[in-house]
């Protein structure tokens, strides 16, 4: 091989190709790449750049338990910007968003962040709805001075102890949500006594705490408590000590894939007959997967069969979007809501303030009111950051008519923001932290 | 904090409960200790294995119903492993048994990725069959039919192992090659393909429990960590290489966590581990183990 006479032109590694076969496959290349970047510039007229795109660093679990919400969110979050780049963008500005997939970790969920602003340049944060990496998330934001939406985390701590002037929260706190539920509870089956099942991290303890608060207005106290780490399959144990113990209601402080295993067990065992089941947040992505077992009164931060003109309109631009490569069950969930309104808000926010800076955008959302797609308005709150809204009281069920996921809840009521969420007063007194100072942002 | 709040009633429950969750655990756990004891494989598939067991009802369920997945789902999942132990594992017996450690847990890895890219990353929810799901009341307990039904078909899968490992020519050798394999390789036995039906065997029995264990769990990508890890403590507990020890070890295994729950549920997580601690340092061997076998 080595004596074989190079041809004309062969280059001297011997891979057999000419000079011209080079400069010819690389210039190919080299216009197909110009083709694709100017078929991308020519394909979005409208946005010709008032300014760079707004970069928008989304962290969402889109592996783990809480997949399917994450997912969700995503998808909402997804809509809002489409609608808005098809308007012509924020400020004249393409909306662009990158997502990262941080499954139920505070750790990786810090890890992104970083890279995320480190890297990715964005101008803000939003996501995710585990609570603790929430928490994370919500630390990491404030030491690098970036405005944080956080959709979908529910514990108390993240607009109380662990507040932060660039923290917002979109979905119903524990507090909100179980003063609702708790409420209800008390009027109708009038319990006495409440057994817990926990989710042993800070959402669930907060979950138990509140509904623990909102029964004892009614005179319900709680005679036992188990804390599961998250990710528990089988709660039978849990489910046979709380039958021997007797109590009227058990509460389910559990989320997604363990929510969906409690329910079930709480059926196979048979305990519907003895105990009402309750908790404080469940939604679509929960008792899609219960099935016949679709049981208990909990809180709901938003339901596609909530009877608004807006939410109904919300729904079918959903469906629209992302029904064809669903099941034929689907409808959207709570998680596509605030994925949709947070980033609505965040974008409506931008343009009040006329600029992408922090300062600017936080003032223009605090004590904001705003058409939350429910009955009464909803409110960015000044001193805590945390969106007050309509809170909504629903049953589990799986009706023998089940067409779709919209069967999957009957809402029992709704309570609106003002009279569920903690005053200020309570808020300080459960150690709510006081938003930093402006200046520290600067 | 510790509730003792034990009625009869209670008590009954619990057990049964550990019993339903131990049986699943002894079948997973013979199945790793065969392949342990005969073939010195640490196995890392075994929870994947477990977890394809549980996939495979996802998808002939619509085909077929619950009831024949419990047989096609081990046979076409002991094929596969008996493929994956002739083909990837038998070339590596000669050497440190660290590297077939390697190559099962790579394999374990794969694999739950391939679960995840045909069958996607959401858990599939799943009851169990019509005529067993609801409650048996006695006055004595009440308990969940589909779990006294996991009793009562392990137990008689279990019977009928222990009939296979005792009386038949098959199984005798392979009980055989756990207490001394050099002597079933002197005495001219076909050792290789004695392996691969060992190796099926342990992954029909995972197998099993996944189809078993579906209804009650739901089925979702890292299924199978979850359980590999319970696996290997009752192994330890029960002793490697010991059918026996399997059985103790499991039921006990299951017992405890159940009772756990009951009594002191802030232990229920750690009581398995503290219980495998005591054994390694009490009696490495574990409870019914081979003296000598990986000590």
């Amino acid at each position: 091989m080595k004596d074989e006479k190079k041809k004309d032109g062969e280059m001297g590694n011997h891979s057999g190709l000419t000079r011209r076969q080079f400069l010819a496959r690389t210039g190919v290349v080299a216009a197909g790449l110009t083709a694709y970047q100017l078929s991308e510039f020519l394909g979005a007229p409208h946005l010709k750049a008032a300014g760079p795109p707004i970069l928008i660093g989304n962290i969402e679990p889109l592996s783990g338990p809480y997949a399917d919400s994450g997912q969700d969110e995503m998808e909402g979050a997804m809509l809002a910007n489409e609608e808005w780049n098809a308007k012509g963008g924020v400020l004249g500005r393409e909306i662009k968003m990158i997502t990262e997939d941080a499954p139920s970790n505070p750790g990786i969920g810090v890890q992104k962040t970083i890279k995320l602003i480190k890297k990715d340049n964005v101008h803000f944060l939003t996501g995710t709805l585990t609570s603790s990496v929430t928490l994370a998330i919500a630390e990491e934001a404030f030491k690098e001075k970036k405005l944080f939406m956080a959709f979908g985390s529910h514990s108390d701590d993240t607009t109380m102890q662990k507040s932060h002037r660039t923290t917002f929260r979109t979905t119903s706190q524990n507090w909100m949500l179980s003063t609702a539920v708790g409420a209800w509870l008390g009027k109708n089956w009038k319990p006495k006594s409440v057994y817990h099942i926990t989710a042993d991290y800070t959402w669930g303890h907060t979950a138990r705490t509140s509904m623990n608060r909102a029964l004892a207005k009614s005179g319900c106290k709680e005679i036992g408590n188990d804390f599961t780490p998250l990710g528990t399959k089988d709660f039978s144990a849990n489910l046979i000590k709380a039958r021997g113990l007797k109590p009227d209601l058990l509460s389910c402080n559990c989320y997604g894939a363990d929510q969906v295993n409690l329910v079930k067990q709480f059926k196979e065992f048979g305990l519907a007959k003895d105990i009402h089941l309750c908790g404080p947040l469940s939604g679509i992505p929960m008792m899609k997967g219960t099935g016949q077992a679709a049981d208990g009164v909990w809180g709901l931060s938003w339901n596609c069969t909530v009877d608004t003109p807006a939410s109904q309109k919300l729904r079918a631009t959903l469906r629209k979007r992302y029904a064809a490569n669903k099941a034929p069950q689907w409808e959207p969930s709570y998680r596509h809501y605030l994925g949709y309104i947070t980033h609505q808000q965040l974008f409506e926010a931008i343009t009040r303030a006329k600029s992408t800076d922090l300062i600017p955008v936080i003032k223009a959302l605090e004590g904001w009111k705003f058409d939350g797609l429910k009955w009464t308005p909803s409110t960015w709150r000044n001193f805590d950051h945390q969106n007050v809204q309509d809170v909504i009281v629903a049953k589990a069920q799986y009706p023998a008519n089940f067409k779709t996921w919209a069967d999957l809840f009957k809402i029992l009521g709704h309570v609106p923001g003002d009279e569920c969420a903690p005053s200020y007063e309570e808020w300080k007194k459960e150690g709510g932290h006081e938003l930093e100072p402006y200046d520290l942002l600067k | 904090m510790i509730s003792l709040n034990l009625s009869l009633p209670t008590i009954m429950n619990q057990l049964l409960n550990g019993f339903a969750l131990g049986t699943l655990l002894v079948l997973m756990a013979i199945g790793l200790t065969i392949i342990l004891g005969l073939m010195r494989v640490i196995n890392f598939t075994h929870g994947v294995i477990y977890a394809l067991g549980a996939y495979s009802v996802v998808t002939l369920f619509n085909y077929t119903g619950f009831w024949p997945c419990l047989i096609i789902g081990p046979i076409l999942l002991g094929l596969i492993g008996m493929g994956m132990e002739a083909t990837l594992i038998r070339p590596l017996y000669k050497r440190d048994p660290l590297h077939t450690m390697l190559l099962t847990f790579g394999l374990a890895l794969m694999i739950e990725d391939i679960i995840r890219m045909t069958w996607g990353d959401a858990p599939y929810p799943m009851s169990p069959p019509e005529f067993l799901s609801g409650i048996i009341d006695l006055k004595l307990f009440i308990f969940s039919k589909y779990r006294l039904f996991i009793i009562v078909f392990c137990s008689a899968l279990l019977i009928a192992l222990w009939f296979f490992f005792q009386k038949t020519p098959m199984g005798k050798t392979i009980l055989a090659g756990t207490f001394d394999r050099e002597m079933v390789i002197a005495l001219g036995i076909p050792i290789n393909l004695l392996f691969t039906i060992t190796f099926g065997i342990g992954s029909a029995l995972a197998a099993v429990a996944g189809v078993l264990n579906a209804p009650i769990q739901g089925v979702y990508p890292p299924m199978g960590t979850g359980i590999i890890m319970s696996c290997f403590v009752v192994v330890i507990i029960g002793g490697m290489g010991s059918f026996w020890g399997a059985v103790i070890g499991g039921l006990l295994v299951g017992v405890v966590v159940s009772f756990s729950v009951e009594v002191f549920s802030a232990m229920s997580d750690v009581i398995v581990f503290i219980l495998m601690a005591i054994v390694l340092l009490v009696r490495p061997r574990g409870i019914a183990g081979i003296e000598g076998l990986l000590e």
